[in-house]
């Protein structure tokens, strides 16, 4: 019966016949396994982070005093399936457990009364908001970053919400989010 | 006859080699070596490049202006030459970047009536990425304020990040030395 290594590599004890083709075959099998399991595959899925872009020019309208959940319609980046527009354009479910970084950028059409804010929820749940005054004479663009602990399978929503006192047009928005760590 | 693993191309010996075992070790020894050198080498040389300001900076009103650095802090990927350019980063390896940039505005004086500045990740030096569109601005004391920006960029080789301030504040003076423009691969 060999030893073996904490991660498992196999050795021959002094008390063992020795066998050195077959000992060493063991032991090449195993850090081979070990390394590409654990190793390279961990190195590959840490340079390559789940991550989506999605952003939408299309005109939605912002209720007064109402969370609207914004939808997306140009996914422009997506490797872990976050984001499906036939299933919805406002839903971004987390592809596995871990630390977040999640950005949201949205523009509202002038007007000077009240305030416009940037949200981020998780499965409904407010989480983030940022909020600025709202001018006359220019768009008011509103970006919050935040990170946070997401779960598989929690859904994100990208919401906008102003009380201006009318509804409001959102023109442009940008929301990605990207996986930091485990 | 020498066998090789399946997955990381290690050799060992087989029951038909001739039995010299130091050799056979010492071979299995590098190989094992020369992969997790290379693998290690993949995580730290992960494109990350850092610009940064060293002095102060005009800027004429009304007009979107690239900023300029002049320190580069980290680059692990050969994505800045300042001798070529102040203020470009290239992309030398395809993937998705996070950018971030930042700067510090002094104003002097009264702003107009209807003041902006904007803060504008650019890729390739004309499409925008990420935009932050400041328009509180009442210079007291301190006289300055910090923008910030930051935005996702699909990069492919030989793309560029940058980013320009665009304001129309008369009074407005410099940039100081505070500015800076970093990016990060996050994903392939």
């Amino acid at each position: 019966m060999p030893g073996t290594t904490p991660r498992g590599y196999p050795f021959p004890l002094y008390t063992e016949s020795a066998n050195f083709p077959t000992q060493m075959q063991s032991l090449a099998l195993a850090v081979d396994t070990d390394v590409q399991n654990n190793l390279v595959t961990a190195v590959n899925n840490g340079l390559n982070q789940p991550s989506v872009l999605a952003s939408s020019s299309v005109v939605q309208s912002i209720a007064n005093l109402t969370d609207v959940n914004l939808n997306f319609t140009v996914e422009s980046y997506d490797n872990a399936n976050w984001f499906n527009s036939g299933v919805s354009q406002t839903n971004f479910t987390a592809p596995s457990t871990g630390f977040y970084m999640m950005r949201l950028s949205v523009s509202y059409a002038s007007n000077a009364t009240g305030a416009r804010t940037a949200i981020v929820k998780i499965n409904g749940n407010f989480i983030w908001g940022k909020t600025l005054t709202g001018v006359s004479y220019d768009i008011t663009q509103v970006m919050t970053v935040h990170m946070h602990q997401l779960t598989a399978g929690d859904i994100v929503t990208f919401v906008a919400r102003q009380n201006s006192g009318v509804a409001l047009n959102c023109t442009n928005r940008i929301a990605s989010i990207n996986k930091i760590s485990a | 006859m020498v066998a090789f693993t399946p997955n990381r191309n290690y050799p060992y010996s087989t029951a038909g080699d001739p039995a010299d075992v130091p050799q056979a070790l010492q071979d299995f020894a590098e190989a094992v070596d020369d992969d997790l050198e290379t693998r290690d080498a993949v995580i730290r040389t992960r494109p990350y490049a850092k610009l940064r300001g060293a002095g102060t900076v005009t800027f004429p009103v009304n007009v979107q202006t690239p900023i300029p650095f002049e320190i580069e802090d980290f680059d692990t990927d050969s994505m800045a030459d300042l001798t070529v350019s102040r203020t470009l980063l290239t992309v030398r390896t395809a993937g998705l970047y996070w950018v971030h940039a930042r700067a510090r505005i002094y104003v002097t004086g009264a702003v107009p009536a209807n003041p902006f500045v904007l803060l504008i990740l650019l890729e390739n030096g004309a499409t925008a990425f990420g935009v932050n569109r400041m328009h509180s601005l009442s210079p007291g004391s301190p006289n300055y304020f910090d923008v910030s920006v930051s935005g996702l960029g699909i990069g492919a080789v030989d793309d560029t990040f940058s980013v320009a301030l665009h304001h129309n504040i008369p009074t407005y003076t410099e940039l100081s030395r505070f500015r800076e423009l970093s990016a990060f691969r996050v994903a392939n």
